[in-house]
């Protein structure tokens, strides 16, 4: 079997003229980026300034001590992500094969900076991480152990609705409870990540009910409120989330009441974001056919009853592919953040290089290592987007 | 009661613009700071309606260019991810996968602060002589000039000439189908108007010359002398935008290729077309015209996160913008400015790709 596949990998790479040609074509300029890339990351680059900076990139100027309140949503994040990778029947073997080879592969081609590294991630942060590993270690434990629970004790859960709510409330509990957490934080105190992450998530979080409304609203009878929606709609929408930034940075106090700058940024986020998830779940409501409405009607349903339980449930299904997408340009735009002078991944880089000489040195390690922090989640949400609509395509 | 709420808010928003003092007498005065950073540069003589015209020209070369060249990485990698080779699939992939997940504003950042930022310094001449020059001023290429007054007259002709050689062309055909011997139209109608534009190029004493980018090196500090200087800003822009906005436009070929039916290749392959053929004159036609919506779409967006580029100080139009209100105020009279711009940039995008639209549509 293993070697029926290696001769057909064989045929395709190198079956015929056109084909070795094109294998060498492609292969040598990669070999060669490959290469260069490898020797930066293992030779050149010099990891130290990230290591000992994570607490920067994590949480900036958070006030230590506090840690704890950062902890508990991320382990409430993780049991979250394990009990859904273990209900979609993620194969835990897997899982851990891959962990194995990932740690195998950087042992050995990292060795000479593994002694930092452990340091950074154990005794190097200990004092001033909170007992930083540990919970490393915890959060681990907690994905892997609910990852166990949600595969082989859990009941599959028949209905679709279930499936939905229970997703919902997985996912929506760490936010609410980081929020809840942060009450006695001052907001000027979120950096790096965590600034990013919290602005994400409370951004995402108040744009799709907006976003309901407005398209909703845009496809209302009434023509008061179809005008006024579609306004909103189109005038958002025609300028880039930098322009209404600044606008906040500069105007928000003639308009509205005083407000912190962290706060400003969800709202923003929030209230842009709902313009372009109006015009995603606009689409998925002209996919339904008109005669749902009438059926329902003649059923003697409020119009409340049709748009929840029988019109959106199916519009936002038909479009959960471009939500996600949507969602995922969101969070790529917290990098903007830096725009309304908060210290987020990317300004932390200013941070970090602050006093010390302005030769270029260590930028490359760190911007790779910031566009890594971004390509994590919004490469996770592409994931989790794939798992949604595969999983509803089957409930059906 | 929400329409009441929504109209309520609306009329305070108008109110507080028609409240506010609009007055545009600032745009005569001058500009007040020096940028070079821009493709084209602002002197601080220069008036705000000028610095003003500049920024707009300096995001639609970044925004124009980007998006011809976006287009191409699309298209090639969009159609690499289809490839039979496991190779070059994969790698197509991979670059899709990175580059879309990775925030534009952290490409540039890249590109501007690390890797455009190291190129050496101009003495040293880095590049090919006569064709292109890096350094840390910028990179140099060959620019178009017009000798002699009379470039336009060659262009008339040049276009003239398009129109005599399809008629030629036409007639050749015509010919072919009455008496069923070969007249290759096209290249003899092709030839004919390469033939006519090199002999009316040197009769008019070569109108337009390329000139290749020169480095003085004869005073203490060595400058580019000749040549068309591209901005280290400008081309980080450049760079991030193209490669970030080809990694969506790639999955979109994809798509729009994959959306065809099996049934068109097999029908092309039963008609005895070569594999390119098929290609060319099956498949892509039609992709076309499933793409060009949504590249409309993707050129907006491009449109719109070309202001991105005001934070590694390129001097687009947000940037002139914030540059003006710095130093004469009227931020609420600049922003709106900026707002028409994007939305008149917006409209000749939508409108072009609609032109498209409609020229790619298939007969059926």
């Amino acid at each position: 079997m293993k070697r029926q596949s290696l001769s057909a990998l064989r045929a395709t790479l190198f079956g015929g003229v056109r084909a070795t040609t094109t294998t060498v074509l492609v292969a040598a300029p990669t070999l060669a980026v490959v290469f260069v890339l490898l020797r930066f990351v293992f030779v050149r680059a010099n990891w130290g300034i990230i290591t000992e900076n994570l607490r920067l990139f994590y949480l900036g100027t958070y006030p230590s001590g506090s840690e704890w309140r950062v902890w508990i949503p991320v382990c409430l994040l993780s049991a979250a992500g394990g009990l859904t990778y273990g209900y979609r029947g993620g194969s835990l073997p897997r899982l851990a094969r891959n962990l194995g080879i990932g740690g195998a592969l950087f042992l050995i081609l990292g060795l000479e900076f593994v002694p930092r590294w452990i340091n950074a991630l154990s005794f190097g942060l200990a004092p001033r991480f909170g007992a930083g590993w540990i919970m490393t270690l915890v959060t681990i434990v907690v994905f892997l152990c609910s990852a166990a629970l949600a595969r082989y004790r859990l009941r599959r859960l028949e209905n679709n609705r279930a499936v939905a709510a229970v997703l919902v409330g997985l996912w929506l509990a760490p936010i609410v409870v980081a929020l809840l957490l942060q009450i006695t934080i001052s907001p000027n105190q979120w950096n790096g990540l965590f600034l990013d992450l919290m602005v994400f998530s409370v951004g995402g979080l108040l744009s799709f009910p907006i976003g309901v409304f407005l398209a909703l609203g845009r496809n209302s009878e009434l023509p008061a409120l179809r005008w006024v929606t579609t306004a909103y709609i189109e005038v958002v929408r025609a300028a880039p989330l930098v322009v209404w930034l600044i606008l906040s940075l500069f105007l928000w106090e003639d308009f509205f009441f005083e407000t912190n700058r962290v706060h400003r940024g969800m709202l923003v986020f929030g209230f842009f974001g709902a313009a372009y998830v109006s015009e995603v779940i606009r689409g998925g409501l002209q996919a339904i056919p008109r005669g749902q409405y009438e059926a329902s009607r003649s059923l003697g349903m409020s119009v409340v009853t049709i748009c929840g339980s029988v019109i959106l449930p199916q519009a936002i299904r038909a479009v959960i592919p471009s939500l996600v997408g949507r969602f995922i340009a969101l969070w790529k735009d917290t990098s903007l953040l830096l725009g309304l002078s908060l210290i987020n991944t990317l300004e932390v880089s200013t941070a970090i290089l602050e006093g010390r000489p302005s030769n270029g040195q260590f930028l490359l390690e760190i911007y790779l290592i910031i566009a890594f922090f971004y390509w994590v989640v919004s490469f996770s949400l592409s994931r989790f987007g794939a798992y949604l609509e595969k999983s509803f395509a089957q409930a059906r | 009661m929400v329409s009441v709420a929504a109209i309520a808010f609306f009329g305070y928003l108008v109110a507080y613009l028609i409240r506010q003092d609009f007055r545009y007498d600032f745009a005569s005065l001058p500009f007040a700071t020096d940028i070079s950073r821009g493709l084209f540069k602002i002197a601080s003589s220069d008036f705000v309606w000028i610095a003003a015209l500049k920024g707009v020209g300096n995001t639609i070369a970044l925004v124009g260019i980007g998006i011809v060249i976006s287009s191409i990485i699309g298209l090639l990698v969009g159609i690499a991810r289809l490839s039979r080779n496991p190779l070059l699939a994969g790698l197509a992939r991979l670059y899709v996968e990175v580059l879309r997940n990775v925030p534009l504003l952290v490409l540039m950042f890249m590109f501007a602060f690390v890797i455009f930022a190291s190129l050496p310094n101009i003495a040293t001449q880095a590049g090919i002589p006569g064709l292109i020059y890096f350094s840390n001023r910028g990179i140099a290429v060959p620019q178009l000039t017009t000798a002699g007054g009379l470039w336009w007259v060659w262009v008339l002709l040049a276009v003239a000439a398009i129109v005599g050689s399809t008629r030629l062309g036409r007639a050749l055909r015509l010919r072919e189908s009455v008496t069923g011997r070969k007249t290759y139209s096209r290249l003899i109608a092709f030839a004919a108007w390469l033939l006519f534009a090199l002999v009316s190029f040197f009769a008019l004493g070569r109108p337009i010359r390329v000139l290749g980018p020169v480095i003085d090196q004869s005073s203490l500090f060595p400058s580019y002398s000749q040549g068309a200087i591209l901005s280290l800003g400008y081309v980080s822009a450049l760079f991030a935008i193209s490669l970030y906005f080809g990694g969506f436009i790639a999955e979109i070929v994809r798509g729009s290729i994959q959306a065809i039916p099996k049934q068109q290749t097999e029908a092309a392959e039963a008609l005895g077309l070569s594999a390119t053929q098929r290609f060319l004159l099956v498949i892509l036609p039609q992709a076309l015209q499933i793409m060009i919506p949504a590249l409309n779409n993707e050129y907006q967006n491009a449109n719109k996160d070309s202001s991105l580029a005001h934070l590694i100080t390129y001097s687009e139009v947000v940037f002139v913008a914030i540059q003006v209100a710095n130093n004469r105020g009227h931020f609420i009279e600049l922003f709106i400015g900026v707002f028409l711009v994007f939305v008149l940039l917006n409209l000749l995008i939508s409108s072009t790709m609609n032109l498209l639209n409609k020229a790619v549509r298939v007969v059926t």
